[in-house]
């Protein structure tokens, strides 16, 4: 039945796309008058409705007719940015050239982007329709449908050009609204032109194939008083991330509780009867940890709320005095440095565009990711889908460590985690912002 | 208004004038196009388009309503449609009187009434109700070229706003212009079409319960091999006159050619019946017998058209209410524009047949079968000269040497199947018999015919009648014997069980439903009587009082679930009055701690957390954000979310009993 139901929709939709590409508005209610038309004048003895229905025919048979002799010669190239954000118009340019050596006028552009149907495998892994919901709802999986079609279609509508002389160019500025991060793929453009009762457009398919990143979205995040102090960076900034040491001598300081014995400065302990130590260059600064919890089966709205959430402290949280790791688990364990010339946040953007959802290992392979790096980490902030057992047991260890945590666990109301501890935030999909605004 | 000016006004004028409704056309242009003069606006809400959209539903129901009961089912079909313009008219005004001049979906869709996040989707209903306008119109069905004129003159006013901006006028014009004498063409050819088809294959179109409508030729199953399929479906109702007994057969149509399996009547000129003084009264011949028999006849017609059945020797037919009734030299009574089922009276006289006297063509044997037959009379020694012995020999002859059979084996039956029939197989159903025996008489120089029609031969289970199913339909002859033409069956009288024998076990509930249907339509196509007209106008009322009753309970309903909704499983007089978080209250109650009367409930945990431990405050947040949506959240709880505050209410009890709490409080400083 589910089949039956998917393929409907899918007939469905694809006749819809059709339509809405080929009628123009007017051809819209051409195409509808022509329908009822068919049906009220089925019998031609009952009615005069059959002589609408022939005449509707007759214009939408010449209209498409007219169509068949379009042949434009064009030459179109898009110039696109390096990124995009989800969820956010991406403006770009389309710069066009006639090549035919004819005045071209009435023209648009649509862009061919890659089909957002969904499988028939993840159309019957969604969750159904609530029971509140309509029967025809119920019946068709007319929600379920959309909300996976929505999560996958960008938003991209027709492109006017103004009139193009013969062998002339020009730029034009268009507009996609992508709808997810990761790659958005531009396959290639249709060119239209409407009949001239404007009924019928007319389409030119050409590749074009193009790509931009899309960035996850992103929410703002209040100023956080991160926890924890200074550690210790064996290799300093340079290094923090490959093997060597810096052992470049910047100045003495006061002993502060922490400082290994190694580098008190004994000569002036001697003089001046105090702890002094040495600080080398880079040796200590604040190490934040961004870790996220990417365990689950299949893409899921919370699954991409969490992203969203670790890209936006990935792209806020960034000072100059500090690093900030990446840390998740996707075919392997991950962890990405940013901060004081690592590179800035767009790098870890960029990797967070690109997370999947990892569904063939379990939480303990973050967890021994993260506590093997603990002694580096000033704090945490812990992005969770959830706060079952072991993500309790997680966060307990990491506090036991004395890595002070936030904790954010992207889950709905009826998730069932029972009362969070202290330190815990729950964020509510679809109320992120509202959520980290109150942190 | 969206559309350009006048150019709904102009539909709405050409409406009026193709329906014959003009004088309510103009004003209602007027109230259209008025708002182009004025710049009042009303703000509507949804609800309000909601009511509004409720009225024109109410009003198109009135219409069916009172479509279906005065018209036969097409009929009503083409009036409602004729009607559309007028029954969401005020649908439409609001749109163009309203500050928001589009309509909220929730008035065009029942289940997107509930709220919905972020903007409602509206839409213009302008262009669609031009639409309708114009397809109304068709439905009026006047048949003259003004339709066409008129439709294409509002398409092109209609599409001059879509015409995209640089292209030529000329090219414009000229597709417009190419697709209105295409199309003009076209309507022609469809419907010569139509008419090639319905004089084709037409009687495809059959439904399985249909009466035959055609008395110019009848198809025989004669020389087809496997068993022969009939339907239970009840076609006729027969009521005899009180103390008598139903007429045994009903006729239809008579045919007087034979050729390959199929009858044909040579000449089939319909003449009309003459209408007798009292309405619904048709003469057939002139009475001679005072003692005449009667019935009363209730058959669905198909478009207000069909055959009748009638008795052999009907004389006249009363309480028939038709445009007009004719009959062929043959029998066959056809009735036109008459009612969807006619529940007629019938006269008849077994003596007066007022067919046409026999002719050569009622002798005519087919020449393939001429010397078999004419052997087999002889045999028979079947004289003309005394038609009725031979009526009886030819009757001794079936009844001694054939049985009836709807089965026909592969192999027996081969290119000459009248031959194998009185030959070899000697088995086979009505049609055999009759054929054969009009043949044997005509071949003795007998003048006789062959009849199709019905067997009146099964008592109703729900009323004193008769009723007249598919399978019942039998063929027979009609001989001409002492100057009169007579019915003479020949067919086994084994003929009926055998039928029967064959009914579905389903036959009881069908005829169950049939009779339901049939009393309600005999009420339906009553003819009101004399004086009594106000029989309808009530039956509407009620009906109208009914749907209203529907519409009210439904938006009962619908507000009941609502709240339902707003509140949960209701049971009490305010929402979630059976949340458990209740029953922790009072217990807290109990131990003094219980919540000030206007005390929030946020207020009350923020008062608690000063007075019982900090984790039983925290652990009572959760169990109280749940009863917050439990009670005041329009969506309320899942069934695991409701389960879930009942646990948790429960658990938080046993974790904390109220005693131990109150104890705490006490000892403390």
């Amino acid at each position: 039945m589910d089949r039956l139901r998917y393929h409907g929709r899918r007939a469905g939709s694809a006749l819809l796309h059709w339509a809405s590409r080929r009628l123009t508005p007017a051809g819209g209610f051409v195409f509808a008058a022509l329908v009822a038309s068919a049906v009220l004048g089925i019998d031609t003895n009952e009615s005069m409705a059959y002589q609408a229905f022939t005449f509707l025919v007759a214009l939408m048979a010449l209209s498409m007719f007219v169509g068949l002799l379009f042949r434009p010669r064009l030459e179109i190239r898009r110039t696109l940015p390096r990124f995009g954000t989800a969820g956010q118009p991406l403006p770009y340019l389309i710069g066009v050239k006639e090549l035919s050596g004819r005045l071209q006028q009435d023209l648009s552009l649509f862009e061919e982007l890659d089909d957002p149907r969904p499988s028939f495998a993840a159309f019957h892994r969604a969750p159904r329709a609530a029971r509140s919901a309509s029967l025809a709802d119920r019946a068709l999986g007319l929600s379920r449908w959309n909300a996976l079609v929505s999560r996958e279609r960008s938003a991209s509508g027709e492109i006017v050009l103004p009139a193009l002389s013969a062998m002339g160019r020009f730029e034009v500025s268009a507009q996609i609204t992508p709808a997810r991060r990761g790659r958005l793929i531009f396959r290639g453009l249709a060119v239209a032109r409407c009949d001239p009762v404007g009924l019928w457009r007319a389409l030119s398919v050409r590749r074009e194939e193009q790509s931009v990143l899309i960035l996850p979205r992103r929410y703002p995040v209040p100023r956080l008083a991160l926890p924890g102090r200074r550690r210790y960076q064996q290799g300093g900034v340079a290094l923090s991330s490959a093997v060597g040491e810096s052992q470049e001598f910047v100045s003495l300081r006061d002993y502060r509780a922490g400082d290994p014995l190694r580098r008190v400065h004994w000569k002036s302990w001697a003089r001046t009867g105090k702890l002094i130590v040495k600080e080398h260059q880079d040796e200590h600064f604040v190490r934040h940890g961004l870790i996220l919890d990417t365990f689950a089966s299949a893409p899921s709205e919370i699954f991409e709320e969490a992203v969203s959430v670790a890209a936006s402290f990935a792209a806020s949280v960034l000072t100059q005095e500090s690093l900030l790791d990446l840390l998740f688990v996707g075919a392997q364990s991950y962890c990405c440095t940013a901060g004081r010339g690592l590179g800035g946040a767009e790098k870890l953007l960029e990797v967070l565009a690109g997370v999947q959802p990892c569904a063939d290992k379990n939480f303990e392979e973050l967890r021994c990711s993260v506590v093997r790096r603990h002694t580096d980490l000033s704090g945490c902030i812990v992005v969770l889908m959830g706060f079952d057992e072991p993500r309790r047991r997680f966060i307990a260890e990491l506090r036991a460590h004395g890595v002070p945590t936030i904790v954010l666990v992207i889950a709905s109301p009826a998730a069932g985690d029972g009362p969070l501890p202290e330190g815990v935030h729950r964020l509510t999909p679809g109320k992120i912002a509202e959520g980290l605004a109150r942190l | 208004m969206s559309t350009p000016p006048l150019l709904l006004a102009a539909a709405l004028i050409f409406w009026g004038q193709q329906t014959g409704m003009l004088l309510l056309a103009l004003p209602m242009a007027l109230i259209l196009e008025g708002c182009r003069l004025t710049a009042w606006r009303s703000p509507l809400t949804p609800g309000q388009f909601n009511r509004i959209s409720d009225l024109c539903t109410v009003l198109f129901a009135v219409l069916v309503v009172y479509a279906y009961s005065t018209r036969t089912a097409t009929a009503a079909i083409m009036a409602i449609i004729q009607w559309m313009p007028l029954s969401y008219l005020p649908l439409l005004a609001a749109q163009v009187y309203s500050v928001e001049g589009k309509v909220d979906i929730g008035a065009l869709f029942m289940s997107r009434r509930r709220p919905m996040e972020g903007p409602r989707p509206a839409f213009d209903l302008v262009y669609p109700y031009f639409i309708i306008c114009v397809l109304s119109a068709g439905a009026a069905n006047v048949r003259s070229p003004v339709f066409y004129g008129g439709m294409f003159l509002l398409a092109i006013w209609s599409l001059r706003r879509a015409r995209p901006g640089r292209r030529p006028v000329f090219s414009w014009a000229a597709l417009l212009l190419a697709a209105g004498a295409l199309g003009y063409v076209g309507q022609n050819g469809l419907h010569s079409l139509q008419s090639v088809v319905e004089n084709t294959g037409g009687w495809l179109l059959l439904g399985s319960g249909e009466l035959p409508t055609d008395p110019n030729s009848a198809h025989t199953a004669i020389g087809k091999i496997g068993r022969l399929k009939q339907s239970d479906e009840i076609v006729l109702n027969v009521q005899p006159s009180p103390g008598a007994p139903p007429p045994p057969l009903l006729r239809q149509a008579s045919f007087d050619h034979y050729n390959a399996a199929q009858w044909f009547a040579s000449v089939a000129d319909f003449r009309p019946l003459s209408p007798l003084p009292q309405a619904g009264g048709w003469a057939i011949g002139v009475p001679r017998e005072t003692n005449s028999g009667a019935a009363s006849i209730s058959v669905y017609l198909r478009n207000g058209k069909g055959i009748l059945p009638l008795p052999t020797g009907a004389v006249r037919i009363e309480r028939l209410s038709a445009g007009a009734v004719a009959r062929n030299r043959l029998g066959a009574v056809r009735v036109e524009d008459g009612p969807g089922l006619a529940d007629y009276g019938v006269r008849f006289e077994p003596a007066s047949v007022f067919d046409a006297p026999p002719g050569k063509i009622d002798l005519d044997l087919p020449p393939a079968e001429r010397p078999m037959l004419a052997r087999l009379a002889r045999e028979l020694k079947l004289n003309p000269k005394r038609p009725q012995e031979a009526k009886a020999a030819v009757a001794l002859f079936f009844e001694n040497n054939f049985r009836y059979s709807l089965y026909q084996e592969a192999g027996k039956i081969g290119a000459r199947p009248l031959a194998d029939f009185l030959l070899k197989t000697r088995s086979g159903h009505c049609e055999y018999f009759a054929t054969t025996t009009v043949l044997l008489l005509r071949a003795a120089g007998i003048p006789a015919r062959y009849v199709t029609g019905y067997s009146v031969i099964e008592p109703s289970r729900m009323e004193h009648s008769f009723v007249v199913r598919q399978r019942h339909g039998h063929a027979w002859a009609l001989v001409y014997a002492d100057g009169v033409w007579r019915d003479f069956d020949t067919t086994p009288s084994t003929w009926a069980a055998e039928e029967a024998r064959r009914a579905s076990s389903f036959e009881p509930v069908r005829d169950l439903l049939s009779w339901v249907l049939f009393r309600f339509s005999r009420w339906r196509w009553k003819e009101p009587e004399p004086g009594g007209g106000q029989g309808r106008a009530r039956w509407l009322f009620v009906l109208a009082l009914l749907g209203l009753a529907w519409k009210l309970t439904r938006e009962l309903k619908s507000a009941g679930a609502l709240t339902r909704k707003a509140g949960g499983a209701q049971k009490g007089s305010f929402p979630a009055e059976d949340s458990e978080l209740y029953v922790l209250e009072r217990a807290l109650a109990e131990a003094e701690l219980g919540r000030r009367s206007c005390e929030a409930l946020s207020e009350w945990l923020d008062r608690l957390a000063g007075l019982v431990p900090r984790e039983a405050v925290d652990a009572l947040r959760p169990v109280v954000a749940l009863h917050n949506r439990y009670r005041f959240d329009p969506n309320g709880l899942s069934g695991a979310e409701r389960r879930e505050l009942k646990r948790a209410a429960e658990s938080w009890l046993a974790r904390y009993p109220a005693q131990r709490l109150s104890m705490r409080t006490a000892s403390r400083p």
